[in-house]
């Protein structure tokens, strides 16, 4: 069956973040009950989630590598996005980033005091990924540089987990047509599955009405999303089961697909396609 | 009351003997006389750290006099506490370990009646405890269908949580009689798992489990080709046998 290979550190798996970084990522986006700039929010949800997954493989000796992860963004350049000591990397081990984020930035946060109160604590957060809006949208060179890196990573463990891709991006390829490139990219294979490709679409119009994990592209808007549709994985069984937890009713032929996210539904849209179900 | 155990034991396949996060008490028990008997096994959440320390303390708490939740905790939290750690353990401790429990009480009634007593046991989580009769199955719990295990089962958490009270929907508490001759098997998720699949399938494991005698090498060789074959999940694997002689 396929995507159920264990993740072990014998037999890791990885997650490769694909983050547009054109200028239109500066525009504002519902968060909440406020507003974001999308690049920023991008890049608070990418940290975020490296902080929740470096404690998820944490234990008393350390942080296990039960992946490696990768962030590329394109914009006015191609390549990897980590910030600090392991800027240019480009597949990094889960203990690796948690041993090195680029800084700890101390913020309060308000939590119960036990007494019906609250009490403020200062927690610090660790930053590895810092926002950027500038450039083009050089989508084919991105998914092509993703194809590279992956082609390596199942060379060298032909039986793991099939990775998995997060494209988060807000408009059309500035360098071409995307579709055969992203196509190439999930027939890589593992024995335990084709790489999967979550597509995140963010749209800062309020009035963009937001469609999550959709089954066919008759409702879609106009050719670009029906690209997108087109070209994302099925949701594997638990990955349905997630969106479930979520609130979100998908039928079987359910694709990783969201359309005109906020910043609300971009996390959703992660947790569904990144949080592990066979960790041993 | 003479009663008989025996405690077998497996980390997971990939892991060292020190990872091992199940625990079980006792280990090995052949005693005449008794009046009340006590064991128990825990499994300790992989994704929680020093679970392995939280089980261990569940059992010994179970098996030597009873389930004190409150100490327990303030026993782990002096553990962990009081040493610098990175960041990334700090926010783990401060969500504490996670345990799933299960432990059995047999008690004599031989003054009243010399082959027969009660037992009762107590479960939270996804251990199991299973009463065998020759070849029947008497009483398994508190999972009762292979296809019932799922990633989230709810765990007695080293933090944050009030005493345990038995009228708490997460605690299992069943009760029964033994008689002279009954064995009492209880285990970790994955060969509870098994051995229910096993049940299911109308091969009841008995007879294989009674003939593993003592030897843990025997036990270390079958859940080995367990796994294997993918008949058992990879996970720690525990088992105590505890036979009324």
């Amino acid at each position: 069956m396929a995507y159920s290979a264990e993740i072990s550190r014998d037999n890791p798996s990885c997650f490769l973040f694909l983050v547009d970084q054109s200028t239109s990522m500066s525009e504002q986006v519902a968060a909440g009950d406020a507003t974001q700039q999308k690049a920023a929010g991008v890049a608070d949800s990418i940290n975020r989630w490296l902080q929740e997954l470096s404690i998820k493989c944490a234990k008393v000796e350390g942080v296990r590598d039960y992946y490696h992860v990768g962030v590329i963004g394109y914009g006015s350049t191609v390549g990897p996005r980590f910030v600090g000591p392991i800027a240019g990397r480009d597949m990094v081990p889960i203990s690796e980033i948690a041993e090195n984020p680029a800084r700890l930035e101390e913020r309060t946060k308000k939590i119960p005091d036990g007494t019906g109160g609250l009490v403020e604590q200062t927690v610090r957060i660790p930053v590895w990924f810092d926002p950027v809006a500038n450039g083009g949208t050089p989508m084919c060179r991105a998914v092509g540089e993703a194809e590279r890196i992956l082609q390596d990573w199942i060379t060298e463990r032909p039986n793991c987990f099939p990775p998995i891709v997060i494209h988060v991006t807000d408009g059309e390829a500035t360098d071409g047509d995307p579709y055969e490139r992203i196509q190439s990219l999930t027939q890589l294979a593992t024995s335990d599955g084709n790489v999967m490709l979550f597509n995140i679409h963010m749209s800062a119009n309020p009035d963009a009405v937001p469609m999550s994990f959709p089954d066919s592209a008759d409702e879609l808007p106009d050719e670009y999303s029906k690209m997108l549709f087109e070209t994302s994985s099925p949701l594997t069984p638990s990955m349905r089961a997630l969106a479930k937890e979520h609130g979100f009713n998908t039928s079987q032929d359910a694709r990783s697909f969201v359309l005109n996210a906020d910043m609300v539904l971009l996390v959703q849209a992660i947790d569904i396609g990144t949080r592990p179900s066979n960790l041993r | 009351m003479w009663i008989c155990t025996q405690a077998f034991h497996v980390p997971k396949h990939g892991n060292a003997a020190e990872e091992y996060e199940d625990a079980f008490f006792p280990d090995r028990v052949s005693q005449r006389g008794l009046t009340a008997f006590r064991c128990a096994v825990a499994d300790g959440a992989s994704e929680s750290a020093y679970a392995g320390e939280w089980a261990q303390i569940l059992v010994r708490s179970f098996g030597r006099r009873r389930l004190r939740l409150a100490q327990n905790q303030r026993t782990w939290q002096r553990l962990v506490q009081g040493r610098p750690v990175p960041w990334y353990l700090e926010r783990k401790l401060a969500n504490g370990a996670h345990a799933a429990l299960a432990g059995l009480l047999l008690r004599d009634r031989r003054q009243r009646n010399p082959r027969r007593g009660s037992w009762r046991a107590v479960a939270i989580g996804d251990s199991c405890i299973f009463h065998v009769r020759g070849d029947e199955l008497l009483a398994v719990g508190p999972v009762c269908r292979s296809d019932d295990f799922d990633n989230n089962p709810y765990l007695v958490s080293s933090k944050n949580s009030g005493p345990l009270r038995r009228d708490d929907p997460h605690v299992s508490i069943v009760s029964g009689s033994w008689r002279l001759k009954d064995i009492f098997y209880l285990t970790t998720d994955a060969l509870a798992q098994w051995i229910l699949a096993e049940y299911e399938a109308g091969r009841p494991p008995w007879k294989f489990l009674r003939a593993l005698g003592g030897k843990q090498k025997s036990f270390e060789a079958v859940i080995e080709d367990l796994r294997k074959s993918k008949a058992l999940r990879n996970d720690d694997t525990t088992l105590i046998r505890v036979e009324v002689k």
